[in-house]
């Protein structure tokens, strides 16, 4: 005898498969989301550094004449507003920087430019700075990231294949439910007629089998937020371990706070696909 | 109560399982349907607890045209009628008690008011302390008792029957009867369709009708008398 909760219809004592495949499926979408929050954050991190950061070259091939507009350069540059900071590389840092690709040849030997790199404030206008350093014939100015172009691009690129990836995820979770419903409708066949007959609503009955559905896509959606998490945190720390630059730093509060709340929004998806089709199944009763 | 002017019913594209049925059950009458097995039986009883549409002619049920009914308003007229099926239909995952419940709950009565109601039909029909039992630990008798208990729950203003004898022994079948009987003193209006001739004669002022290949026997007429049975069709 219940007397506690209404219970029209049995409810199941094991929840069978549907938990399991929900698990997997919200696993593959969070996994997939996550990758889209970091690759954005790495999108964001790389456009605010190279939009703040200007390369200027001195470019003179008379060493004399290189120099001196070096230091013009630098004058002008710490004088002008919104300029950070100025910082000359000096031989050492260039030979790290090209030694690699002169095969151990000295670099006193070759007419590299002199390179100057200069970040700027929030608002600084690059444009600006550039048309002030016009004035200096043999500089060149040039973005930071001019040459981060391609990876800002393949960046974006996998940013939206990992979109893709967690709407399929999603949509497959709620084909997943919308099938079970059907599957459920046909089990339940005789006892919803038994209860169709008895005065039950299509919204009754539509409602009876959503809830049964929704607690199992929750479960599953649940577990798979729990693994999801779990296997986040530990390649996120794997990524600061090894410092792995625009991926070391993750995606903030706000990032584990919309990634919690996707499995709401995946059961909401689910309970609302299975209740449209029971309706329109159940609207076929007489 | 329940008024059918040329009605037919026909399943697909097959031929009539039902004929020009015309006939009406008086409110607070006791009413027996009979026939032989294929008659259509069922279906006309499909037909009046709406199980299922007439594929011709003109149903009314409490005074309401079904033709011009939204089908949104079926459940309350569903709820009006309880069912007693042949096979009892009863819910196998839910106790006698649960089963009992049923139009309760769908009616969206409070879980307390329930337990009363329920507590009392089953000391009606003599199955308290089987109330935590499931239908398939029920004997048929049982069974019929707790099918019964759940048909009449709601007070129902329209009791229909399918048979109802048609599984329990001969003295079961007079408790049975002796049940319907009170029920219809409540007020209800009772129809029994059944091919048992021994129940005709035990309900004083009841009324016939008879089926044959889907259409009734006495077309035209709208009472027939026997001894203690009055006849329609």
């Amino acid at each position: 005898m219940s007397k506690g909760t209404p219970a029209l219809l049995p409810q199941r004592r094991r929840p069978g498969a549907l938990p399991w495949l929900i698990a997997a499926t919200s696993l593959l979408m969070l996994l997939a989301a996550a990758a889209a929050l970091a690759l954005n954050g790495a999108a964001r991190q790389l456009s605010a550094t190279t939009a703040r950061t200007l390369l200027v070259q001195a470019v003179d091939a008379d060493r004399t004449r290189r120099e001196t507009a070096a230091e013009d350069a630098q004058g002008l540059l710490l004088r002008a507003p919104g300029v950070v900071s100025v910082h000359r590389l000096d031989d050492r840092e260039v030979e790290r920087l090209i030694g690699p690709y002169i095969n151990g040849m000295a670099i006193s030997d070759l007419p590299l430019p002199i390179l100057i790199d200069v970040k700027l404030d929030t608002g600084a206008d690059p444009a600006r700075v550039r048309a002030l350093l016009a004035r200096i014939p043999s500089i060149e100015v040039a973005p930071a990231g001019a040459g981060l172009g391609p990876l800002a691009e393949l960046i974006a690129t996998l940013r939206r294949v990992a979109l893709g990836i967690a709407a399929l995820a999603a949509g497959a979770t709620g084909l997943v439910a919308l099938l079970t419903a059907r599957a459920a409708l046909a089990q339940q066949g005789a006892i919803i007629t038994i209860l169709h007959g008895l005065g039950a609503t299509d919204r009754q009955l539509a409602r009876l089998i959503t809830i049964r559905i929704a607690r199992d896509v929750a479960i599953g959606a649940a577990t798979g937020l729990v693994v999801a998490f779990l296997a986040i945190h530990f390649i996120g720390h794997q990524a600061s371990a090894i410092g792995a630059g625009l991926m070391a730093h993750g995606f903030g509060a706000e990032g584990w706070l919309l990634l919690a709340l996707l499995p709401l929004g995946l059961i909401v998806l689910a309970a609302g696909a299975t209740h449209l089709t029971l309706l329109a199944s159940l609207r076929r009763l007489p | 109560m329940v008024q059918f002017e040329n009605v037919g019913l026909r399943y697909g594209t097959g031929g009539e399982i039902l004929s020009n049925l015309s006939f009406s059950l008086e409110r607070g009458s006791f009413n027996f349907l009979t026939g032989p097995s294929g008659a259509g039986k069922t279906s006309l009883i499909n037909l009046i607890t709406l199980a299922c549409r007439p594929s011709r002619g003109i149903i009314r049920l409490f005074d309401e045209d079904l033709a011009d009914l939204p089908r949104a308003r079926l459940p309350d007229l569903r709820r009006r009628i309880g069912v007693v099926y042949q096979d009892f239909r009863l819910v196998p995952q839910l106790s006698a008690f649960d089963n009992i419940a049923l139009p309760l709950r769908i009616a969206g009565m409070a879980n307390e008011e329930i337990g009363a109601r329920v507590t009392e039909l089953l000391d009606w029909v003599g199955l308290t302390s089987r109330a935590n039992a499931y239908p398939e630990t029920l004997s048929g008798g049982e069974q019929q008792r707790v099918a019964i208990a759940r048909a009449v729950i709601t007070r129902p203003e329209l009791i229909v029957a399918d048979e109802p004898t048609g599984n329990v022994d001969p003295d079961m079948a007079r408790r049975l009867l002796r049940l319907l009987e009170g029920l219809h003193r409540g007020g209800a209006t009772i129809l029994v369709a059944t091919h048992d001739i021994h129940l005709l004669g035990r309900i004083d002022h009841s009324a016939l009708m008879r089926l044959t290949r889907g259409t009734l026997d006495f077309p035209g007429s709208t009472l027939h008398h026997m001894p203690g049975v009055a006849v329609r069709g």
